[in-house]
């Protein structure tokens, strides 16, 4: 009697009105598109940055480029100004945002360096629309922490290029409108393929047109490039120098490997166009240096990518592929992590100052107050920039 | 009679040693001397910077030197490394640097110009054709300075016994300037 009563029951079709099956949907798709545009809208707000007492005002890229105001473009220019006498020096990280080392050098300079003499100018964020969105086909994380006394800082782990969204569509052919060099349509979102850039360009031509005025306009004498590169890339560990800067950098390069920090230096391509190290050495006043660090988050040949891997660098594919002849750097079960790697940028920038100072002993620029390579190795990076905001 | 033999005999060894002197070792470097590279790496860049700017040798560069800039010269230097992006800006290739190298050290020899190699580029200057520039400089080179990181293979050890060149040999990129001046001393 039981028995029949359940399959009678379970025989009987659950009846829900199509209103209400409509609602549940929608419902349902609201969800999700609220959770979307959550994640989506909090990649649009930049990391904090806490500037230190070395900051004397912070100007912006809008500044140099009037377009840009208001724009995803528009990125904050901390100008940490001595008073006294000296040249002038402009620091740019994130031009490329899955370069881990390159904003965090930058962040770790605005929050800690005192010039002495001279002037340092520091864009932690050069690309900011390429912040805003990253590569979850990579296997991506979209943000990555740094260890600090009080509990992790997050930092975002971006893109290479500018966010489509803010430009697009990309042409099928990227061509230089200068030297009318040919590349990949997607490289038009390259910040590091559009110097010296255009008033009237892409967003991201803007965006390189700003720097260009800015170094300009600014009279600055030594521009540094910071980036990184992955362990099978022939460009890493070294300095790239313009010609005009080429003995400066042999100098600086000569002096970190007498610190047993193995950078090179290269010379700038002269038929590679749109580069910050060529355009900003042929367009400006400045001697132009770009700066490389092993980066294996950002590598082909990586194994699990996860936030772990751009703060340890360690990683056991390119551990399996050492010896192998196919890495142009040493790889160990140490990996390469974010305290060397930005070590390694602090101390680079340190060296090509000397030179320059060396080779232009009226006018040097002296920066004090940033640790150094051992410093970072030794007591990580967490120590020296502004600890996480405690969580109420 | 004693005397006299002794005499024929040190007059006898001095000319034997005077003679294997010429056959076996070249005059030890002299100014003027002119800096130069083989497979146009940045190498040279900082060899320039440490014997001119640290050291005050006053030693011209030129990094694709020919046979017209060695008037005068008494020592040429061949910072050897084999670099692409070196050769794509100098508008050459690899035949074209290795012919240019080979007849600059063939007519360095020929006017009794003394060559030193010097190798500073570690482990990535080494290999393919890295190695066919040194194979090229290695056996007019009187004096080999190379820093220990790019002789992990002994190579310039096995070249430079069966040239018989001197082979200094130097820990770090930085040992390779006063090496070089001390060769100069």
């Amino acid at each position: 009697m039981r028995s029949s009563a359940v399959r009678s029951w379970a025989a009987q079709p659950l009846v829900i009105k199509p209103w209400v099956r409509g609602l549940v949907v929608l419902g349902c798709a609201v969800m999700v598109a609220l959770a979307a545009a959550w994640t989506f809208l909090g990649q649009r707000a930049l990391d904090p940055v806490y500037p230190g007492e070395g900051v004397a005002r912070v100007a912006r890229l809008s500044d140099y480029e009037p377009s840009l105001k208001g724009t995803p473009g528009d990125s904050e220019v901390y100008v940490l100004d001595s008073g006294q006498p000296g040249a002038t020096v402009l620091v740019v990280g994130g031009t490329h945002p899955d370069e881990a080392a390159g904003p965090l050098t930058a962040v770790l300079l605005v929050e800690t360096a005192r010039v002495r003499s001279g002037r340092l100018l520091v864009i932690p964020f050069a690309n900011r629309s390429a912040f805003t969105h990253n590569l979850p086909m990579e296997g991506h994380p979209a943000s990555f922490e740094v260890r600090t006394p009080t509990g992790p800082r997050a930092f975002k782990y971006g893109a290479r290029l500018t966010n489509p969204i803010d430009q697009w569509p990309d042409p099928t052919v990227f061509v230089d409108p200068r030297s009318r060099q040919q590349l990949a349509g997607t490289e038009a979102r390259n910040l590091n393929r559009a110097y010296p850039g255009k008033p009237n360009g892409t967003l991201t031509q803007r965006v390189a047109y700003s720097i260009t005025t800015l170094i300009r306009r600014e009279r600055v004498d030594v521009a540094i490039d910071l980036h990184e590169s992955s362990p099978e890339y022939p460009t890493i560990n070294t300095i790239v120098a313009h010609d005009r800067a080429a003995e400066m950098g042999a100098i600086a390069s000569m002096n970190l490997q007498g610190k047993g920090l193995n950078i090179g230096i290269e010379l700038s391509p002269a038929n590679l166009r749109g580069l910050s190290h060529r355009e900003w050495g042929d367009n400006t006043q400045a001697f132009a240096f770009l700066t490389e660090t092993p980066n294996p988050s950002q590598g082909r040949l990586r194994g699990r990518t996860d936030p772990a891997l751009i703060v340890t660098g360690r990683d056991r594919m390119y551990l399996r592929l050492a010896g192998s002849g196919r890495l142009y750097v040493e790889f160990t079960d140490r990996g390469y992590p974010v305290e060397e790697r930005v070590g390694r940028q602090v101390e680079a920038i340190q060296e090509i100052l000397g030179a320059y100072n060396l080779m232009n002993p009226g006018v040097p620029v002296v920066i004090g107050g940033v640790p150094g390579y051992e410093d970072l190795v030794n007591r990580g990076l967490g120590e020296f920039i502004h600890p996480a905001e405690l969580r109420r | 009679m004693v005397k006299k033999a002794v005499v024929v005999a040190l007059s006898c060894t001095f000319i034997v040693g005077v003679f294997l002197g010429v056959g076996s070792a070249s005059e030890k470097p002299a100014m003027p001397a002119l800096l130069t590279s083989a497979g146009q790496s940045t190498d040279i860049l900082i060899v320039n910077v440490m014997l001119n700017r640290k050291l005050d040798m006053k030693i011209p560069s030129v990094a694709l030197a020919k046979a017209e800039d060695l008037t005068g010269i008494k020592t040429l230097i061949v910072v050897v490394g084999l670099s692409n992006k070196g050769l794509g800006s100098a508008g050459l290739d690899l035949n074209a640097e290795t012919a240019r190298v080979k007849s600059l050290v063939e007519y360095a020899k020929q006017q009794g110009i003394t060559v030193v190699l010097v190798h500073t580029g570690g482990a990535q200057r080494r290999g393919g054709g890295s190695d066919q520039l040194i194979s090229l400089v290695a056996p007019v080179a009187e004096y080999y300075v190379v820093v220990k990181a790019g002789n992990a293979d002994k190579l310039f050890d096995k070249l430079a016994a069966a040239n018989k060149a001197q082979l200094v040999e130097v820990e770090t990129l930085a040992d390779a300037g006063p090496a070089i001046q001390k060769l100069f001393q």
